[in-house]
């Protein structure tokens, strides 16, 4: 049987009759936070963050006054943006054959005198010791590449397809690489991965390929940042509740939940995301300051010079997250740079950036596109006089018989 | 010349018996309607007919972009992407094809295979096409396929290639005459456009 649409629409009537309800409090909470937000000293606010105590919250490091804001630099006359995204198929049980795929797509936008464009993408299967994460040492530790751990080495793929593209802009122009979502990979921390994991995934694979973008770029005009649209993060927001709280650390880890806090003045911020603050105080156009992510994946894994920054963007249509590795935050040229080729994506791409779109457009995976690939499986089974089987559930699934 | 060393304007990606459809390499470098074009093995010669430009994926329909620029140009060049994300497209309506050397004036036996090259036809070739007009009857029948447009621009364009336009023109008049008999106000439109 289909969704009970009936049912369901009594409870989401409740839901947003609720959220109606909290309105005007949220407003008037969200007033006093910025007004609290923009008579932060930064004296006040650097000593309270650089010295923190252990909080049920994760908060940002402020490089600058939390309500700062910059206007974006003139477009430079010749540029490049490249963009790289993936998507794949995972290692389905009721398929004959244990594959997994990554598919890479791109493009390289180049403006200004010689404006071109290259799409692209790479399909590249999975299969056999491929798809296992091993460490020999006393004894054998594997991990299957599959589910989130497919997701982590498609990030690092995706990463790692960025230095070569750039053999195809030349090393005079300025070059934004932007890719979508987050440069964090939240995915390995808390989740009990053995160290193979994060040896694979961080020391051999991003931290290496961020180095060598690092390197690159310092010959060249080079920045890499990522998009984050309609973010959800509330590390600003807790920057400021770290700010205003009163309590010691005891009792705050006594009181407070990482999303909200029951005693005055920290529960003025409850609920409220980074976005909503900047919505507010940015212009369009505008980014915020810089802040430093605190995130234990990051400070533990990412080495100096990878940690990761980001600032909030009015792009004109949204507030958008970009990330920054601390090499692109640290000179003023790479992070003028990435401000103003964001936002310049932004207005090409009518609110989006248009190389983020294209990239992923060249990498998605249809529904229809993961039903052709099963079936290209089994007809090359076949085509080799292997057996091709399925289990009864992907059948029963695919003829819902009465 | 070789076919190695003409101008290829693009590959059949659509055939059947009475046309196909041609998708060109070049944004819009469409020949232009009613010029013959051939595709190659088999050598099938079509007239255009039908140009079109569009989205590459149907699932992406194009949106207006310049609202801030001075020229169609700039709206080019400040959106490289859209010279891969759109393309030209022209359907062939097939009048004659290559039999054992020979030039046969009719629908083929078979329709292009998809993928086969694309070339605009050379003067030579469109003179011989043209020569017995034979293939003015394949247009006219052409029903939906075709319309009477795209025999006048035909027959202009042919004109200006053989070496006595004037008598070419008189000549299919004729057999427009014979091959619209009872079809006056049509014959009269086609007639009026050629003049």
């Amino acid at each position: 049987m289909a969704l009970d649409l009936s049912k369901t629409i009594k409870q989401l009537d409740s839901l947003i009759g609720r959220l109606k309800n909290g309105q005007e409090d949220r407003d008037q909470r969200l007033y006093l936070a910025l007004e609290a937000m923009k008579a932060t000293s930064p004296e006040s606010l650097q000593n309270k963050l650089n010295n923190p105590s252990p909080r049920p919250f994760l908060w940002a490091n402020a490089t600058e006054r939390l309500a700062d804001s910059h206007w974006p630099a003139d477009v430079p006359d010749d540029f490049s943006v490249i963009s790289v995204d993936g998507s794949h198929i995972d290692v389905d049980r009721h398929v004959p054959v244990a594959c997994a795929l990554i598919n890479i797509g791109g493009c390289i936008l180049r403006y200004g005198t010689q404006p071109n464009a290259y799409l692209f993408n790479k399909p590249r299967i999975y299969s056999g010791n491929e798809l296992y994460l091993t460490e020999q040492d006393q004894k054998i530790t594997e991990v299957s590449v599959e589910g989130a751990v497919l997701g982590l080495k498609r990030t690092v793929e995706e990463i790692r397809s960025l230095e070569p593209l750039l053999n195809n802009v030349p090393p005079d122009v300025p070059t934004l690489l932007l890719l979508d979502g987050s440069l964090v990979l939240w995915g390995i921390a808390g989740r009990g991965y053995p160290p193979i994991v994060r040896k694979e995934i961080l020391q051999e694979g991003l931290i290496p390929a961020l180095e060598s973008l690092r390197l690159l770029a310092l010959n060249q005009k080079l920045a890499l940042a990522a998009y984050v649209s309609l973010p959800r993060s509330t590390e600003v927001v807790n920057a400021l509740r770290l700010h205003l709280c009163t309590s010691d650390a005891g009792q705050c880890a006594r009181l407070c939940s990482n999303r909200r806090s029951p005693i005055s003045p920290c529960s003025m911020v409850n609920h409220l995301m980074d976005r909503d603050l900047f919505e507010r105080l940015l212009e369009p156009g505008q980014r915020s300051g810089v802040f430093m992510t605190n995130s234990t994946v990051v400070s533990q894994h990412y080495g100096k010079n990878h940690q990761i920054c980001f600032f909030y963007l009015h792009s004109g249509e949204e507030i958008a997250r970009i990330e920054v590795p601390l090499w692109v935050a640290e000179n003023n040229d790479l992070l003028s740079l990435t401000h103003t080729l964001v936002l310049d994506q932004c207005h090409r791409g009518v609110g989006y950036p248009v190389a983020v779109s294209e990239a992923h457009e060249q990498a998605i995976v249809t529904g229809p596109d993961r039903q052709r690939f099963r079936e290209m499986v089994e007809a090359s089974l076949t085509k080799k006089g292997l057996p091709v089987y399925t289990s009864e559930k992907s059948r029963s699934k695919r003829m819902a018989w009465l | 010349m070789t076919e190695a060393d003409q101008d290829r304007i693009g590959e059949v990606v659509e055939a059947n018996t009475h046309n196909f459809t041609v998708q060109c390499y070049r944004l819009y470098k469409a020949p232009p309607l009613g010029a013959i074009i051939r595709s190659v093995d088999p050598s099938i010669f079509a007239v255009v007919s039908q140009v079109s430009t569009q989205s590459l994926d149907p699932g992406r329909p194009v949106i207006a972009r310049g609202e801030k620029s001075q020229t169609i140009d700039d709206v080019y060049q400040s959106n490289p992407q859209l010279s891969r994300l759109l393309c030209t497209r022209f359907q062939g309506l097939t009048i004659g094809y290559t039999s054992n050397e020979v030039l046969v004036q009719g629908l083929p036996p078979l329709p292009p295979r998809i993928h086969a090259f694309v070339y605009s036809s050379t003067p030579q070739e469109v003179a011989a096409i043209t020569h017995s007009l034979d293939f003015l009857h394949t247009l006219v029948s052409g029903g939906v396929y075709t319309s009477d447009e795209v025999i006048v621009a035909c027959l202009r364009q042919a004109s200006s290639i053989v070496t006595d336009g004037s008598e070419f023109l008189v000549r299919a008049g004729k057999i427009l005459a014979i091959e619209l008999t009872g079809q006056f106000a049509r014959l009269n439109a086609i007639l009026k456009k050629l003049t």
